[in-house]
């Protein structure tokens, strides 16, 4: 075995050699968050084959949702790949355990993940750190909005109990809180349990305005079924993380008039023409269906391409200082990372700064319902 | 809570509880054929919901071409061996099944568009896709391993069910599917709305548990796999053939998975991965039942339900931690209250080699250790540095692995919950590092503290679990624990625990993998070092002893349930040791690596490299993490960029590994290694202090009144006897008299329901049969108890257990030395007294049956007794052996022991026997002189069945 790998460090030295960029990518494709991740793949394909004029190879992993495999193929990536930047993980608590690696060896490292503490607070370590996806409190904030605006006074919670639902929760009760939102149930299932009717029933018991349901994909439609069934009445709020066909699909009508936050690109052909994130965001949208077939992009996959118009925006910038493979190339797209500004992107408008390494604003959130069977952008 | 909600409440458990149900008697069904513990049972469900919702969308469902990839496969395997046997009547019916039925299952698929088909129709081709797996899993996957352990078949079913779920992503995708209901009804009860689904699946549930029923009692299949179920050597004498069996009930299995799925479809959503929840709660249910109770196993798998819906209701984060707590006590309940035999452990299973090797083994390992240490201590510097990575995580692995050998593959022990200690490890020194700024050094010390304190705690309430209950007791408890790791707010939730600390050594940091690859590899040898020590040592013995049944340790002076504890408390601090490694490489946890999964994957290292050899953990996890990164790099490569076929190849790779080396790797390894035997010396060592006999003539022994009932069997009738020292009693009476019973009374192995029994004047009939053992009576068994694949010199030394009182650590740390070499020598003495000096380090099951016998009587000599309890020892033995053991009691005799002997060659009793009791059924119908007993009439009777 050790010669194979031999071999694979010296064809990896022999590419690194023509100095072209090498992308790793970790990403949950298998494991629990796999409906996640297998977009984000997908959207690797998407991406450019060269930047600046330079030839670029993106080498995928999957971490199958465990931060142990993640940790691993970050190591590799960095010793046997040579790369120059790491995009990963999907989940957070991968992207947690990627990081620690990224910075002992000035790596960029860009992650995919939802909560906001994989780039805040900004000390020394997430230097390194970048992130896509738009911050949990980013989302919450949308939605304790509309919430306020609704006249809702008490909401209840049911989410997975595992890192989204808690980052999810985390976000929204500290919100709500703020704005005086009476949380007056906290509940969690497991994203593959059959019945959540004991949380629903409590739910119901406590007779909230509004329900927020913090679960990605299909698995999400189950609590808002048995809501639906159990005869209530009252508002129901979803998370970015349903975007995407599949949930409509399993959902059916019983999501109907759902609320949730949402990048811009989940309802970029509703967009008006003057909002600036429209041309981007149709730009991946356009991409990914005509290679996966109409209705099948997903706001997961976006945070990947979004990983990727950072690097076509930063990569340049770098290359002016340093050749792919060195240390000071890898400084250098760390500073220019830093350095974007007002870059259109799938999900929203980058401006990162050394105070902000994730850099949206409202432009990247939209509130939409869910209206005969589709997403619908609510003026 | 009003009544409302516990009416809904109690109908969402009971709709749960009722495909919970279905799953159990499928499990206890394949397990009680087969042995398997038929871990991809929930796949089905999920393949059966998903492969409808499939052709519902007018998609091509993916199990078509898994039907027709496993179809052709079971062809290729059995259409071979037909054609070679020349048996081509055969071949037709092989070729409709696993070729046709597919064939014109995608024939329908191809000509009419799914959708367009009625409901039912749906329904059936989904069930005629899905169904036919089951056999042919059966086929690939287990038959060639029908007569492997049931660990073997367990950790298989692991790979099996890996395979499906890498599949079950690649036909149907990460997210879920629902089908439309059957039925749209819907009633109001008790106020509250209740859908005519729900009452379907309760309702269908209930008929196909009715029906298979039927099946059971009614049909000759059904009767065939009952009979098989009870007795498999029988049902094969009675031409039952075991591979028919095996596939019908695969087939059951796999059709009521299937079912399961369609019938619940429709009120949840199905997921790729789905299967292996339901399955686990169903598995469950079965393991209450005791995998051989149908209607028990059924009220289980209801009773997982309720407990889930209720609890999901008062506190839906801790779920899965009440449900799982809860079931302990209801585990421990059934296990103690149910009589299991333990068939298997008694005389199957592989025994642990590695230990049996001895010295010869110490040998190949200072060889084998001191080439290892050179190439490790040379590797961070010469390898690349993700070769040192991958490594360190072999390391880390194998650590728990080798725990696992010695608490599974040594003392029998299965625990699919050590990767709760590798957390409970993790998280102390990961949250007292980062929020007490602690050292990791002291940290280590805390973890171990608090790891041993919980194993100790939760030791003490499972290994009283006999059987099959104990392996679900520690999944219980790894899934609470995981649980509690992800719901606990300081321990960082879910999101887990950032920023721990490098440990420092002298100042140094131990920051890269590098650094800490020789802190991690010291530890791996101590503990493989530790380990060998230990099982080549008095308390290794004792632990190889637990395997052989409880029984025989006993009586030879073991605490067995002492000896559990220490097996449990090693492998749970060395668990917790790779967590406290862990968290100091990762520098980041959270509960994902501590789950159940991790638990199985760590048991299935240990067994693919060999769970009986502490090398073998080591083999094992180096070969399934390399085996990993290996697909991961080439896979791709193979196959293309798409898909996740990583998954698939190892679980299908794994199974091959299983059926080529059933004992795992390691024992192939050493087979390439030449030179291994070599030649053992003689044990040489002092004698041992002797135990002073009493004076010939003083009454040793004296049962008065001793009576023995099981139930309503009377076994003994107030039956009293006396063995005083310096004479041979002989006990004697027809097969099926209670002497063997009455041997069991004596001995404390089965106390006497009433009576009293002295033995040097004190009474013993409440004594454990280690405390009796150790005041000087020891014994031999009818059926012999031998651990068949240590040497003799071995198994006769645990006689000589309370002899020494050297510890697990003395052992591990090789301090024994003096006592050991005492011990053995005092063996290898007592086997040439019987006369057995030849064979003193051949493997104890390569000698006859007779020979056995008298190794018996070399261990129970071993212990220095001054009353000797043999029961049958001519059985088995030529003339001259017979002589030989007539001389060697006499000379016994003469030295002062008393003997009590079963027998039932009267020349040999009645040459050696100063008095003989003669027993029939339960009664002394005669005691006296051997002379004087022949003539008694009513001996006479007994024996030749009325003289007049």
């Amino acid at each position: 075995m050790s010669r194979k790998l031999i071999l694979a460090v010296l064809a990896a030295f022999s590419t690194a050699a023509l100095a072209d960029l090498n992308v790793g990518i970790s990403v949950s494709a298998t494991g629990p968050a796999a409906s996640l991740g297998i977009p984000e793949k997908n959207t690797i394909a998407l991406l450019p084959a060269s930047i600046g004029g330079q030839k670029v190879n993106y080498i995928v992993l999957d971490d199958a949702t465990d931060p142990t495999a993640a940790t691993k193929n970050i190591k590799k990536l960095i010793s046997e790949n040579k790369v120059d930047v790491v995009i990963g993980s999907t989940t957070t608590p991968n992207s947690l355990a990627m990081m620690d690696v990224a910075v002992e060896n000035e790596t960029p490292l860009i992650s995919m993940a939802g909560s906001a503490i994989v780039v805040e607070p900004l000390d020394a370590k997430r230097q390194w750190v970048f992130k896509t996806a738009q911050n949990d409190a980013h989302m919450a904030t949308a939605i304790v909005q509309h919430m306020t605006d609704k006249n809702v006074q008490t909401v209840a919670f049911v989410g997975f109990a595992d890192a989204y639902g808690e980052g999810w929760y985390k976000e929204f009760a500290k919100i709500a809180e703020a704005r005086k939102l009476k949380i007056v149930a906290s509940e969690r299932y497991q994203r593959n349990d059959t019945s959540v009717t004991g949380q629903v029933l409590k739910i119901i018991a406590a007779k909230p305005d509004a329900v927020l349901i913090g679960g990605a994909g299909t698995p999400a439609a189950l609590p808002q079924k048995a809501l639906k069934e159990k005869g209530y009445k009252g508002l129901i709020y979803q998370t970015h993380g349903v975007a995407n066909n599949d949930f409509l699909r399993v959902g059916g009508k019983d999501v109907e008039g759902a609320f949730l936050p949402v990048g811009p690109m989940v309802v970029a052909a509703q967009l008006p023409n003057d909002n600036p994130v429209k041309k981007s965001a149709l730009e991946y949208v356009t991409k990914y269906e005509a290679a996966h077939g109409a209705g099948s992009v997903s706001s997961f996959g976006g945070h990947a391409w979004d990983a990727g118009v950072l690097l076509q925006a930063a990569v340049p910038v770098a290359l002016k200082k340093a050749q792919p493979g060195s240390r000071e190339f890898r400084k250098a797209l760390r500073d220019a990372l830093e350095g974007v500004r007002n870059l259109p992107a799938a999900h929203g408008i980058f401006n990162l700064s050394a105070n902000d390494h994730q850099g949206f604003d409202q432009r990247a959130r939209v509130m939409v319902t869910i209206e005969n069977n589709t997403w619908k952008l609510v003026k | 809570m009003d009544l409302q909600i516990l009416l809904l409440l109690g109908q969402d458990g009971v709709t749960n509880g009722a495909i919970y149900a279905l799953l159990a008697l499928a499990l206890v069904l394949v397990f009680a054929v087969t042995r398997v513990i038929f871990i991809p049972q929930g796949e089905f469900v999920a393949y059966g919901a998903l492969t409808l919702a499939s052709l519902q969308a007018g998609k091509l469902p993916g199990t078509i071409w898994l039907l027709l990839a496993l179809g052709s496969a079971v062809v290729l395997l059995d259409g071979v061996k037909l054609v070679r046997e020349g048996r081509f009547a055969k071949l037709p019916p092989l070729l409709i099944f696993n070729i046709g039925v597919p064939l014109v299952c995608a024939g329908i698929l191809f000509v009419i568009p799914p959708t367009q088909l009625p409901l039912a129709a749906q329904v059936a081709l989904s069930m005629m896709l899905v169904v036919p797996l089951g056999p042919m899993l059966y086929r690939i996957a287990y038959q060639p391993l029908a007569s492997a352990s049931v660990l073997v078949l367990l950790i298989v079913s692991v790979a099996v069910h890996l395979a499906l779920i890498g599949l079950g992503l690649l036909f149907f995708g990460a997210e879920g599917s629902r089908t439309p209901a059957f039925t749209d009804i819907s009633f109001e009860l008790a106020g509250a709305p209740l859908q005519g689904q729900t009452i379907l699946v309760v309702v269908a549930s209930a008929a196909l548990i009715i029906a298979l029923y039927f099946f059971f009692e009614r049909t000759v299949y059904g009767k065939a796999l009952r009979a098989t179920a009870m007795n498999r050597t029988g049902a094969r004498l009675m031409g039952i053939p075991p591979v028919l069996a095996g596939q019908l009930c695969f087939t059951l299995a796999a059709a009521i998975g299937a079912f399961s799925g369609i019938l619940v479809a429709p009120i949840t959503t199905i997921y790729y991965d789905s299967g292996f929840l339901i399955g686990l709660k169903g598995f469950v249910g079965a393991i209450i039942g005791g995998l051989a109770s149908y209607p028990v196993a059924a009220l289980g798998a209801v009773l997982v339900g309720l407990l889930e819906s209720y609890s999901s209701f008062w506190a839906s984060a801790f779920k899965e931690v009440i449900v799982f707590t809860l079931i302990i006590p209801v585990l421990l309940w059934r296990s103690l209250t149910s009589r299991h035999v333990e068939e298997e452990d008694e005389h199957g299973g592989e025994a642990p080699e590695a230990a049996a090797r001895g010295k010869g083994g110490r040998g190949i390992g200072i060889a084998v250790l001191a080439g290892l240490l050179g190439l490790l201590a040379a590797a961070p510097q010469v390898l690349p540095e993700f070769t040192v990575t991958l490594l360190n995580y072999i390391g880390l692995y194998a650590i728990v692995a080798v725990g696992l050998v010695l608490l599974t593959g040594v003392g029998g022990l299965t625990s699919f919950g050590q990767a709760a200690f590798v957390g409970l490890g993790a998280y102390t020194t990961a949250y007292l590092t980062t929020v007490h700024g602690l050292s990791p050094w002291l940290t280590l010390l805390i973890g171990l503290a608090l790891t041993g304190a919980v194993a100790v705690a939760l030791g003490f309430i499972t290994l009283r679990m006999g059987g099959h209950y104990l392996p679900l007791g520690t999944i219980a408890w790894g899934i609470s624990l995981y649980f509690l790791f992800g719901n606990v707010e300081f321990l960082g939730g879910h999101t887990g625990i950032t920023s721990i600390p490098a440990i420092s050594f002298f100042g140094f940091e131990l920051k890269s993998g590098r650094d800490l690859f020789y802190l991690i590899w010291a530890a791996v040898l101590l503990a493989v070092l530790a380990l060998s020590n230990l099982l080549d040592s008095r308390e290794g013995r004792a632990i190889r002893a637990l395997k052989g049944g409880a029984v025989m340790a006993e009586a030879m002076g073991v605490d067995t349930p002492r000896a559990k504890i220490v097996i449990f408390l090693i492998a749970a601090l060395l668990a917790a040791l790779s967590g406290w490694l862990y968290a100091h490489l990762q520098r980041f946890v959270n509960p994902t690596p501590f789950s159940l999964t991790q638990g199985i994957e760590y048991l299935f290292m240990a067994v693919v490299g060999g769970i009986g050899h502490v090398w073998g953990a080591v083999v094992g996890a180096g070969l399934i993490t390399v085996l990993k990164q290996w697909l991961q790099d080439w896979l791709p490569q193979l196959l293309g960029q798409s898909g996740n076929f990583e998954i698939i190849v190892f679980g299908v790779a794994m199974v091959v590994v299983l059926q080529r080396a059933r004992s795992g790797l390691w024992p192939l390894v050493l087979r390439w290694l030449p030179g291994l035997g070599g030649q053992r010396a003689f044990p040489a060592g002092a004698a041992l202090p002797r135990r002073t006999f009493p004076a010939a003539g003083t009454v040793l022994l004296e049962a008065d009144k001793v009576s023995k009932r099981f139930g309503g069997l009377v076994a003994n009738n107030r039956l009293s006897l006396t063995v005083k020292a310096g004479e041979v009693m002989a006990l004697i009476g027809p097969n099926g008299a209670g002497k063997s019973t009455m041997f069991n009374c004596i001995s404390g192995v089965n106390p006497a329901t009433e009576g009293e029994i002295r033995f040097l004047g004190e009474p013993i009939d409440q004594l454990p049969s280690r405390t009796i053992a150790r005041r000087g009576m020891s014994r031999t068994f009818q059926h012999v108890r031998l651990l068949g694949s240590m040497s003799v010199l071995e198994n006769v030394a645990i006689g000589a257990h309370l002899r020494g009182s050297k510890g697990v650590l003395a052992a591990a740390l090789r301090t024994d030395r003096a006592e050991e070499a005492r011990l053995l020598a005092e063996a290898a003495r007592q086997i040439e007294r019987v006369g057995l000096g030849e064979h003193l380090f051949d493997p104890v099951g390569s000698l006859a049956l007779g020979k056995q016998r008298i190794v018996e009587i070399a261990r129970a000599l071993c212990s220095d007794p001054c009353l000797l309890l043999l029961d049958e020892p001519a059985a088995g033995l030529r003339y001259l052996e017979k002589q030989a053991l007539a001389e060697l009691l006499g000379k016994l005799r003469a030295e002062g022991m008393g003997i009590l002997l079963v027998e039932h060659d009267m020349d040999f009793v009645m040459g050696l026997a100063d008095r003989v009791v003669v027993m029939e059924f339960g009664e002394k119908i005669a005691e006296g002189l051997p002379e004087a007993v022949q003539r008694d009439p009513r001996v006479l009777e007994a024996y030749l069945g009325g003289v007049d």
